[in-house]
């Protein structure tokens, strides 16, 4: 990537714009699959293990629809502002492979769940846009197919339908996303903003939000969108970055040479996208309404209650995480990225304890390697030691791998471990009085004006209290003592 | 006891509850009739004889111990095969699901064995249930016991064959376009097709889901009844069962007919039914009459679409709904293929039958883009035209008499040459499953040949045990003759 | 619709290979002459007004029905693996895809 990273700096001076839209699979939440009483949590089970009549397309067996994954798609789009139809319907989708066991997948098609929405994007130069969905619908997954055995590969394919009839919404968003870097604010954003519902975990790694992006190149200025080819298999936003990074540079070398582009679709295999293996015949997916399910029909006071179960959206909550507990923006959107964190956060603060310490906190969370959490209350103490500066936020943050890990009580551990900080004046003279005579120089330098040579005499106080003198205290009387001096 | 096959269901459960019958007996009785009757009419595919002894004997065993029967108390039931019973073959008499064992029990199945009923066998059919003589079968014609020339109908002529031949009191149909109604017409039966969504749909192999409906056949009223009481009621695992379906019916005949309205669908007496059958069905409307029923002619405007609206509809959801027949899971799969659409085409083409494959090339076609909105769109249109004919003519009468068929039974090979030819012997039994209502076949008479007529009565929606009290009120008046 | 007459051979192929039917040549002529039958006494439909008629989604009107979110395993999952007429311990196995 180090090559073409540089020809695409060097061509984004040049006459093209990418055009992307990205369609991105989400898996719901829920116990069970969309149309079965099965196990949604087949990652990793033995395979066909989490399987019934109904998502191997057993003859007679008949879907029925989970509630809670309806529910879960519709906070997602409520999230995402979307606009729910008071009644939607599934269609099939008819199309042959082994990974479809109905050889039709249960989707939605002309009357989806939700049409419009919008995802909000901010920018690393700290510019923000939106950029609007076309729709959000609700279909089943397919079945995971097998071409290999670890390195091995087999002379067949095989086939395992754990994953198959997992409940997924579809997000569609219009083509108004013009680089990289905005695909990559588009899906971090949607991802928060899910997670943020309570519609889905995206976690990336067990697949549960998949993308693929249509990708066309305009000639800057112009509103006339190319030829696009859809690009698949992209498992991580950082190879939805790089694919379509690639794929421009493809792109406008095909167009600057005066060639054409084909529709197709192709595949990132993590250094370049390939064409896939055309298909013999065209896809005619001969969508029509599914006679085994009835028609979704939405009430107000279903919305309602949906609304009022989603809890603060991402937005919102860095917003409060400014005004109400004076956090920086930076604090703020470093928090409120993972949910939990900010969650634990707004947890942590509400005990006594650390009441009135958000800046502490903010800071302590930060400062900490490969946060996870300890229990809300023992970081309740910890920040009170903090605030009441027994300890600096330094010793907390070192103290806390051993607090995850024994379970004790902060406050013990640091009398175990004799932390306190000294705040004793008098003990405090003496190390001031001892570091001043051992450093005349650097007396003169702070009274001839070069107030950072205080940091040699802090720093002298520090090593004979052991660290565990007060820093702000030390600096206050270092400088009555140069005064005196 | 003699003549164990002679009687009725209800006969049946009544004595064996009591224990003045063995349900073992009364299995082997019918088994044996199955030994001396079934090398002509051929109607099982499948013969569970030691399967049915078993679950008789517990039958029995459960009486023995005090407790109290079902419903169906050691009565012997066949089953049309394309319904699953767990570990049992079922091929839809196809050669594509040759060899595959039920990995579950229809919801119907289930609550047949809850109320100790005895599954005999499983019935042959047209292939997937597509056809209306049985000739489609894959594997063996079956023939009408009223006349062994004659088709028994189709598609459920299996089931309507057993029971005419008292091979079984009782057998279970499914009707998509007439399957039940029009076999059982064929056969000297009584047979319904329930209210869409009034049965459970779970573990019928589908033709088309939004027209299949389970069904009960029986050579009388109460007995229809009966076997309609334990199948019908509410499933959760189908998604089209109706919530308010309820499972009561006494097959009672209506206490008085008297003010009762009927109307006769000017459409259903057109040119080209045969005379005989008219005959018959007027006298048993006449019969009606004299009972005190008001009769009406009505119009239903739309019926000349149905059997073109019912002709895209049905193959449009087979088409789909018979995809999952690849040679993965189950079933055929085609030898020596190289690739994967090799596979597929071959294990399909190998595995259905003609008009199978017919009805999916159409389906295929109609959903096919650029032509969805001219057949499929427009057929869904013109099935809310004949839903409303229904709706309007049931504010001006309470039930419709119409013929059940155009004709009696025919001939084998009269019909099977020309697919649109077959296709209009349904043409009155189609427009209720398009609307979804009630809808029975009842003997009312027989030809100069001695082949049965059946009288198709029709009720709105929900209404199944009025259309079953009307039905018996007219087997009292008929007095319909049984085979020996 | 009128278009339905003329269905050619080739028309029954692409339907065929769309269906995933292997055809022998007796069998698509056969069927060709059929369908032209066929659609020709379905072509009726083309002549009825359905303005304004909305097509039929569900047949009684059912709406919402649904299952609560809880699992029930099924037990008998081996049933399904036995069926399969050619499988690889607990997979379905299929001819090699090239992706
Ligand atoms: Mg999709
Ligand atoms: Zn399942």
């Amino acid at each position: 990537m180090v090559a073409s990273t540089v020809s695409w700096k060097e061509t984004m001076n040049e006459s093209f714009e990418m055009v992307v839209g990205l369609e991105v699979h989400v898996q719901l939440d829920t116990e069970t699959k969309l149309f079965c009483a099965c196990s949604n949590d087949g990652f990793g089970a033995v395979p066909n293990s989490r399987v019934c009549p109904v998502c191997t397309g057993q003859p007679g067996a008949l879907p029925v629809l989970n509630k809670k994954a309806v529910e879960l798609a519709f906070k997602a789009a409520l999230a995402l502002n979307g606009k729910l139809a008071h009644q939607s319907i599934f269609a099939r989708k008819n199309y042959f492979y082994p990974d479809l066991p109905k050889a039709y997948q249960i989707s939605q098609y002309d009357e989806p769940f939700c049409l419009g929405g919008e995802v909000p994007l901010r920018l690393k130069d700290g510019k923000t846009k939106i950029v609007p969905l076309a729709r959000i619908h609700m279909e089943e997954d397919a079945g995971k197919l097998l071409h290999a055995v670890g390195s091995q590969a087999l002379n067949h394919s095989l086939v395992d339908f754990n994953r198959g009839g997992v409940p997924l919404i579809e997000i569609v968003s219009k083509p108004e996303i013009f680089s990289s870097d905005e695909a990559y604010a588009y899906l971090t954003s949607l991802k928060e903003i899910l997670q943020y519902a309570r519609a889905s975990s995206c976690d990336m790694e067990k697949g549960e939000m998949r993308c693929d992006a249509n990708i066309s190149l305009k000639p800057k200025g112009q509103t006339k969108l190319g030829t696009r080819a859809e690009i698949k298999n992209l498992n991580s936003f950082k190879n939805v970055k790089d694919a379509l990074e690639y794929e421009f540079l493809r792109q406008s070398d095909i167009l600057a040479s005066g060639g054409k582009i084909i529709q197709e679709t192709r595949l990132w295999n993590g250094k370049e996208t390939v064409s896939m293996r055309s298909k013999e015949e065209a896809h005619d997916y001969r969508y029509f309404p599914d006679p085994d399910l009835v028609p979704i029909d939405l009430s107000p006071e279903w919305i309602a209650k949906l609304e009022s179960e989603i809890s603060e959206l991402p937005q919102a909550r860095r917003e409060r995480f400014v005004s109400d507990y004076h956090l920086s923006p930076y604090e703020a959107e470093v928090l409120v990225a993972d949910q939990t964190v900010s969650d634990y956060f707004i947890q942590v603060l509400k005990l006594p304890e650390a009441q009135n310490s958000a800046g502490l906190l903010a800071k302590l969370i930060m400062n900490i390697p490969d946060f996870s959490p300890i229990p809300a209350e023992q970081m309740a103490s910890l920040i009170h030691l903090c605030a009441q500066k027994t300890i600096t936020l330094n010793q907390a943050k070192e103290l806390y791998p051993e607090i995850h890990q024994s379970k004790k009580d902060p406050k013990v551990l640091v009398k175990e471990k004799g932390l306190a900080q000294v705040l004793d004046e008098k003990i405090l003279r003496d190390w001031v009085k001892e570091a001043l005579a051992a450093n005349p120089q650097a007396i003169s330098d702070v009274k001839g004006g070069k107030k950072q040579a205080v940091g040699a005499l802090v720093g002298a106080v520090m090593k004979l209290s052991k660290g565990k003198a007060n820093p702000a205290l030390v600096n206050k009387l270092i400088f009555e003592g140069i005064d005196k001096a | 006891m003699k003549n164990l096959t002679s009687l009725s269901a209800s006969k049946i459960a009544q004595e064996v509850s009591s224990g003045n019958l063995k349900a073992e007996d009364v299995a082997q009785a019918h088994l044996d009739r199955v030994k001396t009757e079934d090398p002509k009419v051929k109607a099982f595919i499948t013969l569970l004889e030691e399967k049915a002894l078993f679950s008789a004997r517990e039958i029995d065993l459960k009486r023995a111990q005090g407790k109290k029967l079902g419903k169906l108390a050691g009565v012997p039931i066949a089953v049309k095969d394309n319904i699953l019973v767990e570990g049992v073959e079922t091929t839809c008499a196809s050669k594509i699901l040759k060899g595959f064992k039920a990995p579950y029990d229809a919801t119907i199945v289930e609550k047949l064995k809850k109320e100790d009923a005895v599954i005999l066998g499983k019935t042959n059919l047209d292939e997937f249930a597509m056809g209306s003589s049985n000739e489609n079968s894959a594997f063996f014609k079956t023939k009408n016991p009223w006349n062994l020339e004659t088709v028994p109908g189709g598609s459920s002529g299996g089931s309507a064959a057993a029971v005419a031949a008292k091979m079984a009191p009782l057998s279970l149909g499914s009707d998509t376009g007439g399957s039940i109604r029009q076999p059982a017409s064929f056969c000297g039966l009584v047979g319904i097709k329930p209210t869409y969504g009034l049965v459970s749909r779970y573990g019928l192999i589908a033709f088309a889901s939004s027209l299949d409906q389970i069904g009960p056949m029986a050579r009388n009223v109460e007995d229809t009844a009966l076997l309609l009481s334990s199948i019908a009621g509410h499933d959760p695992k189908d998604s089209t069962s109706a919530p308010q379906a309820q499972n009561h019916f006494s097959g009672m005949p209506l206490e008085s007919i008297r003010g009762l309205k009927i109307g006769m669908p000017r459409e259903y007496f057109a040119d080209g039914l045969d005379p005989e059958v008219r005959k018959s069905v007027l006298d048993a409307v006449n019969n009606l009459k004299t009972m005190g029923a008001e009769i009406k002619e009505v119009t239903l405007p739309h019926t000349s679409y149905a059997v073109a609206t019912y002709y895209i509809i049905a193959p449009s959801e087979a088409a789909s709904n018979l995809a999952r027949f690849d040679g993965v899971r189950y079933g055929h799969r085609a030898q020596n293929v190289k690739s994967l659409s090799e596979l597929y085409e071959k294990s399909r083409g190998e595995g259905f039958g003609p008009e199978v494959k017919r009805r999916i090339m159409l389906g295929t076609y109609a959903l096919s883009s650029g032509y969805y909105d001219a057949y499929y769109n427009r057929a869904q249109k013109a099935r809310t035209l004949i839903s409303r004919d229904f709706e309007n003519v049931f504010k001006e009468v309470d039930f419709l008499a119409t013929p059940t068929a155009p004709s009696v039974a025919f001939k084998f090979g009269e019909k099977s040459a020309d697919p649109v030819a077959m296709y209009l012997s349904d043409i009155f039994t189609i427009p209720s499953n398009l609307a979804g209502n009630a809808s029975l076949s009842i003997p009312c008479g027989l030809n100069k040949d001695r082949l049965p007529i059946g009288l198709q009565l029709i009720a709105p929606a929900f209404e199944d045990e009025k259309l079953l009290s009307l039905a018996a009120a007219v087997e009292k008046a008929v007095n319909f003759p049984q085979l020996n | 619709m009128e278009k339905s007459s003329s269905i050619t051979e080739e028309d029954v192929r692409k339907i065929a290979a769309l269906a995933k039917l292997s055809l022998t040549p007796e069998e698509i002529s056969r069927y060709q002459s059929q369908f032209v039958k066929i659609l020709d006494s379905i072509a009726q439909l083309s002549r009825l007004n359905v303005e304004n008629v909305p097509p039929t989604s569900s047949v009684l009107g059912l709406k919402n029905a649904f299952r609560e979110d809880q699992a029930v395993p099924f037990e008998k999952n081996h049933a399904l693996i036995d069926n399969a007429p050619e499988k690889d311990g607990p997979f379905f196995k299929v001819p090699k895809i090239i992706e």
